[in-house]
């Protein structure tokens, strides 16, 4: 039984046994024991089981639901899912939704019960409330504002030609008026032209001090993420009595606005757009019709360019980030949209697609689908939502949820994430 | 051997023409495994390639790897090299790109529906050490799909991980803020 072999010689975790294939029965038991004494050592070694990138792996493709439980299996589990790390990587996998508000009073006008929303909800966490908490200020101070002000915050997802409402919860009493990463910016109804930052998943919010005072209709603002800091950053774009347009910027976290030298006189006539960030930017459609141009703002440098489209912008064409990358979507003719597309500011438009099938006069873009690639629409006669699968190059009616839309005005693009404007974990909205 | 993807004879474990890998796992087991399976090992393919080994049929001993999971990984590789191919011979053809995107789903379904959780967990530590990239995306999907909508006990008791929270500690993560949809448990 015994046989004449070389010596076996380990190469990193491998070895090459050489020799003939009756290796000696005992050296054979020997090696097993062996090695399944250092696996046993490895298994109590290893607290989880798996390799701790394999447990990250998994880990990201659970849904947020699943997440927030999974953060109470081990400590190993909690430091992992609140790391940034994870949760830019979570962000990254994760589907654009839109984000909306539904007022109760406009609800509560229609005499048929409304089974998907009960007059008033419980464990509804109101955003005034909370950032007065967060402000370690006395509850008692809060002014009694009439119920039917108030709003839910809820999001819309797309998926497959249907779409879903989801609940965050959340009531305010103000406006979304930007998204970025997951966080949004909130009207803070209780302090005159107050802004809250808040993220709807993870509810940790923070308000922000106050900046230059401006009626809505000449004001309009955006949240983008500055690839150079990692900061996030509120831009506010406003006009003043005398035409001028001004910009200041916030570093969510911080306290100070700082002045940006604003677009030239008569650049910018029309705020009815919300700005698109997209190639490291932050873009306005100008004028409510007859746009030849975008005019943008370098969210790093904080300057202003104006970036000619290849034609006109009319009122249903319009701008929206696709792939990272920054897309004109046009009318070209009554039965083709075409799409172009801008890698980076200075380069030039390259047309990417045209639509042929299934354009309606009156559907403008509203966003795309970050995972999935879909470009999606609204059109303005009824509100309705349209999706374009490049793949497949079919345009679908998005059927909703009780086969009506939910009545607001105003969506905006969104992806739940678990993002927080500060590197630093931890509860940010107890006081310290 | 002619690396012609579409006339690549996978399914055969010993053919005259097809070069293959002696492969020893830690339990006695043996296998002959084709060339082009053999090299989806990434620990494998690194072995021979960058280090310039001439290939030369010698035996190969894999200290961490069991028979039963080396025969699933085995199973699992030709049959996407297979499916790799025919893809590749459907190409620009929809309705035949959609029939083996199909093929492969159900073939990918059966293959997790018949693993217990214990044989998938060994699956990926094998898989993680032999470095088959393609292979272990399909092991975290399928780990992933399993424990999604799991309660927390559930989940601890797949993974064998006790918990080390303190009850107080326990208190303080849930006076946090609760998130946004909190999903119904089911066990």
């Amino acid at each position: 039984m015994s046989t004449c072999h070389k010596e076996v010689k380990e190469e990193g975790m491998m070895a090459k046994a050489i020799g003939n294939k009756n290796a000696s029965f005992l050296r054979l038991v020997e090696e097993r024991a062996l090695s399944m004494e250092e696996k046993k050592k490895q298994q109590e070694a290893l607290v989880p089981y798996l390799p701790k990138d394999c447990i990250s792996n998994i880990l990201v493709r659970l849904p947020i639901d699943s997440l927030q439980r999974s953060r109470f299996v081990c400590k190993a589990w909690y430091t992992i899912i609140n790391s940034p790390i994870f949760i830019h990587a979570h962000l990254r996998r994760s589907e654009s939704v839109l984000i909306f508000l539904s007022s109760i009073k406009r609800e509560s006008l229609y005499s048929s019960p409304m089974a998907w929303i009960p007059p008033e909800k419980p464990n509804t966490i109101s955003v005034e409330v909370k950032s007065l908490q967060s402000e370690c200020a006395p509850v008692f101070g809060l002014p009694n504002l009439s119920p039917t002000l108030k709003s839910y915050i809820r999001c819309l997802e797309i998926n497959d030609g249907k779409s879903k409402i989801g609940e965050y919860n959340i009531s305010c009493l103000g406006n979304i008026r930007a998204t970025c990463n997951g966080l949004i910016l909130l009207d803070n109804k209780l302090k005159k032209g107050g802004l809250i930052v808040v993220n709807p998943v993870t509810r940790k919010l923070i308000a922000l001090p106050l900046g230059t005072l401006f009626p809505a209709h000449v004001e309009s603002y955006g949240m983008a993420l500055s690839s150079a800091t990692g900061e996030y950053k509120v831009i506010h774009l406003f006009k003043d009595e005398l035409g001028f347009i001004g910009c200041e910027t916030l570093i969510v976290g911080t306290r100070l606005w700082s002045w940006v030298n604003g677009p030239s006189f008569g650049l910018v006539s029309w705020f009815g757009c919300e700005p698109v960030s997209a190639i490291g930017a932050m873009h306005w459609v100008p004028h409510i019709d007859h746009s030849d141009y975008v005019v943008c703002m370098d969210v790093d440098e904080e300057k202003f360019h104006t970036t000619p489209l290849p034609k006109s912008c009319r009122t249903h064409d319009g701008i929206v980030e696709m792939g990272g990358f920054l897309s004109f979507v046009t009318h070209e003719e009554v039965n083709q949209i075409d799409i172009w597309i801008l890698k980076g500011l200075g380069e030039a438009w390259t047309k990417q697609h045209s639509i042929t099938m299934g354009c309606i006069m009156d559907m403008f873009p509203f966003f795309s689908l970050k995972m999935k690639g879909d470009m999606i629409f609204k059109r303005e006669e009824d509100g309705s939502f349209y999706a374009y699968d490049f793949q497949l190059q079919v345009m679908t009616r998005i059927e909703m949820e009780n086969g009506r839309f939910p009545l607001s005005c105003s969506f905006l693009p969104h992806v739940n994430s678990l993002v927080s404007w500060s590197s630093r974990e931890g509860s940010q909205d107890l006081c310290n | 051997m002619a690396d012609d993807g579409v006339n690549t004879k996978v399914e055969a474990v010993s053919k005259a023409t097809t070069e293959t890998i002696e492969l020893r796992t830690e339990d006695g087991g043996v296998f002959d495994v084709d060339k082009p399976v053999a090299m989806e090992f990434l620990i494998l393919k690194s072995f021979y390639e960058d280090e310039g080994r001439v290939f030369d049929k010698t035996s190969i001993r894999l200290p961490n790897v069991k028979q039963l999971e080396l025969s699933k990984v085995i199973e699992y590789c030709t049959r996407a090299l297979e499916f790799g191919a025919k893809s590749a011979a459907a190409a620009g053809d929809k309705d035949a790109e959609r029939m083996v995107r199909q093929e492969r789903e159900g073939f990918e379904a059966e293959f997790v529906d018949e693993l217990s959780n214990e044989m998938l967990k060994e699956l990926i530590l094998a898989v993680n050490f032999l470095d088959i990239k393609e292979m272990l995306d399909f092991l975290i999907r399928s780990v992933a799909n399993r424990i999604r909508n799991r309660s927390v006990a559930y989940v601890r008791q797949f993974f064998d991980i006790e918990n080390d929270f303190t009850p107080q500690e326990e208190d303080q993560i849930h006076q946090e803020n609760a998130w946004a949809f909190e999903g119904v448990d089911a066990d």
